[in-house]
């Protein structure tokens, strides 16, 4: 949700010059404008979120909400106007499976050292007033109780570690753990796996793996009209509707949508960090040309590495925020338009927005996850052809050679994104 | 003096080894291919829309969830997709319109109003010239002021999708 707001600025990085309590309002506001979201595909709006009165069970009433107007200025973020622009166009904050990938970098976990050098002494040197700007804002959103009464309430005494709440959402929505260790959890302990029962999705890695390599099975053959054909249109939409079922389980009735929005919101605050040379990245010495080697950079400072695929979890995070929201509204259901997915608008036309994403995200998740996807279909024996490319996506640089740590949870399931044995671990 | 060549020996041809069903598919393949060449400029479907279109034509249901996808990509705010607009609704008299808050992107030309109607009317989709007189009012012809409008899509000269607006509930005054 940040994000957007921060591209309405001449400068994104100058979000963070807006006082924490206006971009906790904002927050408030944009939750309550979501049933402006237009209507996609046959689902009533904001079906997809479990409960089309969710948004309206939770928000703050109008009257009481223009108490207090974020009013954020932008050609004056360090100022407030009670009659300012809301900024709230249709929007829909993203699918929790940004702020997974987001946080399987480890970019939470350094941006809590940084900000732990900054607030506790001076040995980061000399910091500009922006960057103490970006440590207050983080500090206050990210690392502390969120203000009474406001929609990114979803911390208290009965669950009062963000990072086992988000970790809960992750193993309940898609039963992925984060590679790395809560920091002070003895090795083993998964406080986030108590009393979710089997209301978590622990068959999703697995369907939504079949799904991509279905998909690709299809986008292989798309113009393929005499030889064997394996793609099975109906079967991409078994898969799919598979994964909104599974999906809407955990929604019924509105559940963890509250969730959603806050994390989603607060890891999008941990990608503007990298996203660009903002001043703490600046001041640290980690300008470069992608987030991940910013992130690397700025480990680098604090003795943190990041997970070794960051540069493919960050690139994923965009693309599989939309096409999760796109399987959960239904889009690619059998009853709807499942060979979408693969297939342009025209047979030999050129590929939609939606067909170059998804093969983007089979080769991110491939390389990511160390799973082949792209397996040829065609041909068998000796005329069976080779993948045309490497399972690995190419990085500008080697990557570090992991250090192999004792696992860090326990349960059966493992992270979406081994290996990742140093991610967040000091080194 | 020309020598008689020997007649040419060796073994006698195979017979037709070719599938019959592969070559029928072969040669829908080729038919589909060649219809497709052929195929007539597609009609066009707005009185207001001016441009040719050459070509086959897309396919309705693949072309929705295309566009669905779109719309989701630019309600997430992604830098490249179409950008989210502010709309209200207003009536004066008989007359029912949808305003457009934010500046309109230069490249829109035509807006796509859907409504769910109601149940006499069923879905109505109404096709609306950009007026550019910079006020950004489309004035609605079936959508009446007590349906529901369920998504405003502005489109360029080529049907591409430059923006998009809000549901409107029934507009109350």
């Amino acid at each position: 949700m940040y994000r957007y707001l921060a591209r309405q600025f001449p400068d994104p990085a100058r979000i963070f010059l807006v006082h924490p309590i206006q971009l906790s309002r904002w927050l408030e506001v944009a939750w309550a404008a979501a049933p402006q979201v237009p209507v996609l595909g046959k689902s009533p709006a904001t079906a997809q979120l479990g409960s089309t009165t969710v948004i309206a069970d939770f928000d703050v009433p109008e009257e009481l909400l223009k108490t207090l107007e974020p009013g954020i200025l932008l050609n004056d973020p360090g100022n407030w106007q009670q009659t300012a622009d809301r900024h709230t166009a249709p929007l829909l904050w993203d699918h929790l499976v940004y702020a997974y990938l987001i946080e399987s970098t480890g970019v939470y976990e350094i941006i809590a050292k940084i900000l732990a050098r900054i607030v506790r002494g001076e040995t980061l040197g000399k910091l500009r007033p922006e960057t103490l700007q970006w440590a207050r804002v983080m500090e206050e959103l990210l690392f502390r109780s969120p203000p009474l009464f406001s929609i990114g309430g979803v911390e208290s005494k009965l669950r009062d570690d963000d990072r086992i709440n988000r970790r809960n959402a992750y193993w309940r929505m898609f039963g992925f753990d984060l590679p790395h260790a809560v920091p002070g959890l003895p090795p083993g302990a998964a406080p986030w796996k108590a009393d979710v029962g089997n209301g978590a999705n622990t068959a999703f890695g697995d369907r939504f793996r079949e799904l991509l390599t279905q998909v690709w099975t299809g986008y292989e053959n798309k113009i393929n009209q005499v030889g064997a054909n394996a793609t099975d249109a109906q079967y991409v939409g078994l898969l799919a509707e598979a994964l909104d079922d599974m999906l809407g389980n955990r929604r019924q009735g509105g559940l963890l949508s509250r969730e959603e929005l806050t994390y989603s919101a607060g890891m999008s605050l941990c990608d503007l960090t990298v996203a660009s040379d903002t001043p703490v990245v600046q001041d640290l010495q980690a300008t470069a040309t992608s987030p991940a080697e910013r992130l690397a950079k700025l480990g680098e400072r604090v003795g943190v590495v990041p997970a070794p695929r960051a540069r493919e979890l960050f690139e994923l995070s965009d693309p599989m925020s939309a096409l999760l929201w796109g399987i959960e509204l239904g889009l690619f259901n059998p009853n709807a338009a499942p060979e979408s997915l693969y297939l342009p608008d025209t047979i030999g036309g050129p590929p939609t927005t939606l067909n170059i994403e998804v093969n983007r995200i089979i080769d991110l998740w491939q390389s990511a996850t160390g799973t082949r996807i792209k397996i040829p279909t065609a041909g068998t024996g000796a005329a069976a052809r080779q993948p045309a490319q490497p399972l690995r996506a190419p990085v500008p640089t080697p990557l570090p050679a992991p250090v192999p740590t004792p696992a860090p949870t326990a349960g059966p399931a493992k992270p979406a994104f081994a290996p990742a044995g140093v991610n967040g671990h000091r080194v | 003096m020309p020598t008689k060549q020997p007649a040419p020996t060796g073994q006698k041809p195979e017979p037709n080894g070719i599938d019959p069903a592969l070559v029928d598919r072969l040669v829908r393949a080729l038919e589909s291919i060649a219809a497709q060449g052929q195929q007539a400029p597609t009609a066009v479907t707005s009185g207001i829309d001016n441009h040719d279109h050459h070509g086959p034509r897309p396919d309705p249901v693949r072309s929705r969830a295309a566009r669905d996808y779109d719309v989701l990509r630019g309600l997430l705010g992604r830098a490249d997709a179409p950008l989210p607009l502010r709309m209200h609704r207003k009536n004066e008299g008989y007359d029912t319109f949808v305003v457009i808050d934010d500046p309109i992107p230069p490249a829109a030309r035509t807006a796509i109003v859907e409504s769910p109607g109601d149940g006499k009317s069923g879905q109505l989709t109404e096709h609306i010239a950009i007026p550019d007189n910079g006020k950004g009012e489309l004035e609605l012809d079936e959508i009446s002021a007590d349906m529901p409008i369920s998504r405003v899509e502005l489109v360029d000269c080529h049907d591409a999708l430059v923006a998009f607006g809000p549901s409107l509930p029934v507009f109350k005054s």
